[in-house]
């Protein structure tokens, strides 16, 4: 198949959000620079898409258009037909003085003469002056097909309608609001479909792009999923045996329990952190639910369950529900070992205690401590609500979270993999155990499956 | 390509795998990787792996390798390697453990068959045969069925691995030891562990049949012993019938020769003559070889060739979130250097003195979000003429001209300009020509911070960026909100005006 890669410029106005658009087409947090100030990015900077035989397409980050109003006068000075526009264009790379005069533009002029399709960035806040419309002109003499890119459509002062206009008086049909800070596959993926509707050659090229996309896209819900169900399976396993009468021990052991809770939770949220991209550094915070990449509500402050809609008074119930059945995983021999039979609150907040695992634990008077269902409950939702966001938002700018997410968790009874992790000590990496068995795998499989289904249920 | 690139809103439906070429492991690469993947699921990202991440993304590989890449530079990299030559020793030593107890127990076993002088060749034969033919049975259906989980698929290979992780921590002395361990047993799931945990299995049985021919041979060399068989049940005919089929194979292979049956019937419990002793002994010898010893040479030799493919083509499942969470990281840099000549350095004017016989300082609003009948007459503070707005070529030209025509050049031009703009090039160019025309400094006078603001935009930064503008063209800037008109922002714009007192 012809793989000539497809060469996309974007251009734009000064402080448009360019590099942002670049930065979100290569989801690479780390491409150029980014500040809300003009003239930040100063040369023209090729990055590669690429998969896994080569690059699929090359996306150049162009300086911003600063002085168009002036270039279109000297271009209209220049001797020769007005209606030969790349010509002219040529003009000004052979003229030192207006060259380094419009040094941006030149650059910028030079780069789409090269290029297979333009994207015009807009900052839809802006009102269609008179230079921006003196930069579509000049573009157009380069010949080269363009989509107008609507930027920070999502903002209040947004006037899409008014530029939708103007830009279809130049005869601009092609736009597409698509919020550049926002990492949203859908917008992404119709930006692409407009593309290939302005070059019919390159949908072979554009068509791989795209599904190249949905697979690390899928890849990375999954791995999500996968990270949130293995960190509820560990949480919902951990156990830790204490004697019934050596108080000062117990309470060693809960906050142990907690501690390990704790880090547990903050491994996952920077494993989602990490496959969504944002990598450890500092990343705009206001749009997730979090703060410097961590949950400020502890786990086991019952606020934080209120907050979550989750009633700890539901648990008992619960529990005699769960303490009914029988222990699968011993043949019903370990006597509600691990379940909660019995189980008592008053362990300290968010845990909960039952007798020892069997017999010989129970007449030597040991104690099992354990995380309780309405701390699992909120584990979950959190994650989910994180994941959720994660999904949903990109770099940047706001977007629709979903809260429902991981609502199903937080009433009823535990899914039916978490319950049976109870049952099982052994599948808990938080235990120390030296093993993986399958069965963790199959209940973990089991929990994704779940959580899948619950992510993409609207609330 | 399988997939056409739609997404249909269920993700977690839309499922391809793809393993690039360059994208296979040796044990000594994945076993690292898998410890350091194990043990930062559990403990979160270990944060001073910024220089291995830095070698992993030069490598041009594929994710499985620099994921690989990245693990070998962590610190402590080193006493992983050293723990993995320790693995590799304890199992090589259970290997030639496992053969040694192999062939004890063939020949303990070939002694229990032949315990007394007169033998029953058929029992003999179903006590040396029976049970490795069903352990490969089982092994065969484990294979079949796929234990890719389990891993274990035999007696000999849980016995390892249950070995493993009971031995590791104890052998080993890294501080990733158990998860090294554990990476070890996740070792044994994959294709290559299956084949490994095969070879041992076969060699096992290789050696309790080689134990138990030796055996068999010596005391049949210095032994006499009295080889027949019997039936209770069944007809003379049905066991001739059966020897013969037993012995078709080995016959084919010239171990023994043709069975006859005559020579059968001599065997018969109690029409013995001893005549067939040592084609008896021939014939237990031969089916001991041709059912015993022989699958498990051709099967030891295949599985051995397959782990030993397999050692090479180690993969990591680089969707697990462990993994996949490094993809960004690791990604290679595909960002290339900037193109072109480096830009110019900006330009400058040099700073306009305020003429000395000046008229009133001009006002002229660019680019304002204000309506333009919302244009105050005046500035705060500051008596001026309007020269109105300049928003477009039309409007630029006029004010142009209303300069030209000024009587006296003005105390200053006051360029009231948007905050919400970003200062571009050609405001620039053309605030400096108006000075130069009216030979005058130009004063920008920054309205509508308080919208910008609300945009949720750090207003310090934009008014750098103007003052920076103001700079270029040998002028000032001040920020005045005309909504909501600053007391200290208007005297600073009376001083830049009128000039009293020094500037700062």
């Amino acid at each position: 198949m012809n793989r000539r890669p497809l060469k996309i410029a974007v251009v734009g106005h000064t402080n448009t959000g360019k590099t942002s658009l670049v930065r979100t087409l290569t989801h690479d947090r780390e491409f150029g620079e980014v500040f809300d100030r003009g003239g930040t990015t100063r040369q023209v900077t090729r990055t590669a898409l690429a998969d896994a035989e080569g690059t699929l397409i090359e996306l150049y980050d162009s300086p911003g258009l600063e002085n168009a109003p002036e270039l279109i006068e000297w271009l209209d000075r220049q001797p020769g037909s007005r209606h030969e526009g790349p010509e002219r264009i040529r003009r000004l790379f052979d003229d030192r003085a207006a060259r380094e005069l419009f040094d941006h533009e030149a650059r910028v002029l030079e780069l789409l003469l090269d290029v297979d399709v333009a994207l015009y960035v807009i900052d839809a806040r802006e009102p269609v002056l008179e230079k921006y419309q003196d930069e579509l002109a000049v573009l157009a003499l380069c010949a080269r097909p363009i989509v107008a890119v609507l930027n920070f459509t999502a903002s209040s002062e947004s006037r899409e309608a008014e530029w939708r206009d103007a830009l279809a008086r130049v005869t601009l049909h092609t736009v597409i609001a698509f919020d550049a800070a926002v990492r949203d596959p859908e917008t992404e993926r119709r930006l692409f479909e407009k593309l290939k509707s302005q070059l019919d050659g390159f949908s072979p090229v554009l068509d791989e792009w795209l599904a190249q996309r949905w697979r690390e896209e899928d890849a990375r819900r999954r791995a999500a999923l996968h990270a949130v169900a293995e960190m509820l399976i560990d949480c919902a396993g951990l156990v830790r045996t204490v004697s019934d009468e050596s108080s000062g021990r117990r309470g060693e052991v809960r906050s142990e329990i907690r501690q390990a809770v704790r880090r547990r939770e903050q491994a996952c949220v920077e494993t989602l952190l990490d496959l969504f991209r944002f990598g450890r550094e500092t990343y705009p915070d206001t749009d997730l639910p979090l703060a410097d990449g961590r949950w400020q509500a502890d786990a086991f402050d019952p606020e934080t369950l209120r907050h979550y809609g989750i009633r700890t008074s539901g648990y008992l119930a619960a529990g005699a529900g769960a303490g009914a059945a029988v222990d699968v995983g011993t043949g019903g021999l370990s006597l509600g070992a691990g379940t909660v039979i019995g189980a008592v609150l008053g362990a300290g907040a968010g845990l909960a205690r039952t007798a020892g695992r069997n017999l010989t634990d129970r007449w030597r008077g040991l104690e099992r401590v354990f995380v309780d269902d309405a701390t699992l409950r909120l584990l979950a939702a959190r994650q989910m609500e994180l994941v959720s966001a994660l999904i949903r938002r990109g770099h940047g700018a706001p977007g629709v979270i979903n809260p429902g997410a991981g609502n199903g968790f937080r009433s009823g009874r535990l899914p039916a993999p978490l319950r049976r992790a109870r049952h099982h000590p052994e599948w808990s990496a938080l235990n120390g155990s030296r093993q993986s068995p399958s069965a963790r795998e199959s209940a973990v499989d089991a929990l994704f499956t779940i959580l899948a289904s619950e992510i993409d249920r609207p609330s | 390509m399988a997939c056409d690139g739609r997404y249909d809103g269920a993700w977690f439906r839309f499922r391809t795998k793809r393993l690039p070429g360059n994208d296979r492991l040796t044990i000594d690469d994945w076993l690292p990787a898998e410890a350091v993947c194990l043990n930062e699921e559990r403990q979160g990202r270990r944060r001073d792996d910024g220089a291995a991440v830095a070698i992993a993304r030069t490598t041009g590989d594929g994710l499985g390798r620099r994921i690989a890449a990245r693990a070998g530079a962590l610190d402590g990299a080193g006493a992983m390697r050293t723990d993995i030559a320790r693995l590799r020793r304890m199992m090589r030593n259970a290997g030639v453990g496992l053969v040694v107890v192999g062939l004890i127990a063939g020949a303990l076993a070939a002694r229990g068959a032949i315990a007394e002088r007169q033998v029953d060749i058929l029992l003999a034969a179903s006590a040396l045969l029976v049970v490795p033919t069903l352990m490969l049975l089982v092994w065969a259906v484990l294979m079949m069925v796929g234990t890719a989980r389990s891993g274990s698929p035999s007696l000999a290979g849980s016995i390892l691995v249950a070995g493993l992780r009971w031995l590791g921590p104890k052998l080993l002395t890294s501080p990733q030891a158990a998860d090294l361990t554990l990476a070890g047993g996740r070792l044994m799931q994959t294709g290559f562990g299956r084949w490994f945990l095969s070879t041992l299995t076969h060699g096992f049985w290789l050696a309790y049949g080689i134990g138990a021919l030796a055996t068999l041979a010596l005391y049949f060399s210095i032994v006499q012993y009295d080889l027949t068989w019997g039936t209770t049940l069944l007809a003379d005919e049905t066991v001739i019938a059966l020897v013969e089929s037993l012995a078709r194979a080995p016959a084919a292979l010239g171990l023994m020769p043709e069975p006859d049956p005559a020579w059968i019937v001599a065997g018969r419990e109690g029409v013995l003559e001893a005549a067939g002793r040592s084609a008896w002994a021939r014939f237990l010898l031969a089916m001991l070889v041709v059912y015993g010893l022989l699958p498990r040479a051709v099967l030891g030799i295949v599985s051995a060739v397959a782990a030993r493919f397999g050692a090479r083509r180690l993969t990591l499942d680089t969707d697990r979130p462990g993994y996949l969470r490094l993809a960004a990281d690791l990604a290679p840099d595909r960002v290339e250097a900037p193109m072109g000549e480096p830009p110019p350095k900006d330009r400058k004017t040099p700073r306009r003195p305020r003429p000395a016989h000046s008229g009133l300082p001009v006002t002229v609003g660019l680019e304002l979000e204000r309506a333009v009948d919302a244009w105050p007459s005046d500035l705060p503070g500051v008596e001026s003429r309007d020269l109105g707005r300049a928003d477009d070529r039309d409007s630029r030209l006029a004010v142009e001209q209303a300069i030209e025509n000024l009587k006296k050049p003005p105390a200053a031009i006051l360029a009231v300009c948007s905050a919400l703009r970003t200062p571009d090039a050609g405001t620039a160019r053309w605030l400096d020509r108006l000075g130069e025309l009216a030979g005058a400094p130009v004063v920008i006078v920054l309205d509508e911070g308080g919208r910008l603001e609300e945009r949720g935009v750090a207003l310090k930064h934009r008014l750098a960026d103007w003052e920076a503008l103001a700079e270029r063209i040998g002028g000032d800037c001040v920020m005045l909100d005309l909504d909501q008109p600053d007391a200290a922002a208007v005297a600073r714009l009376h001083q830049l005006v009128h000039g009293d007192g020094e500037r700062s």
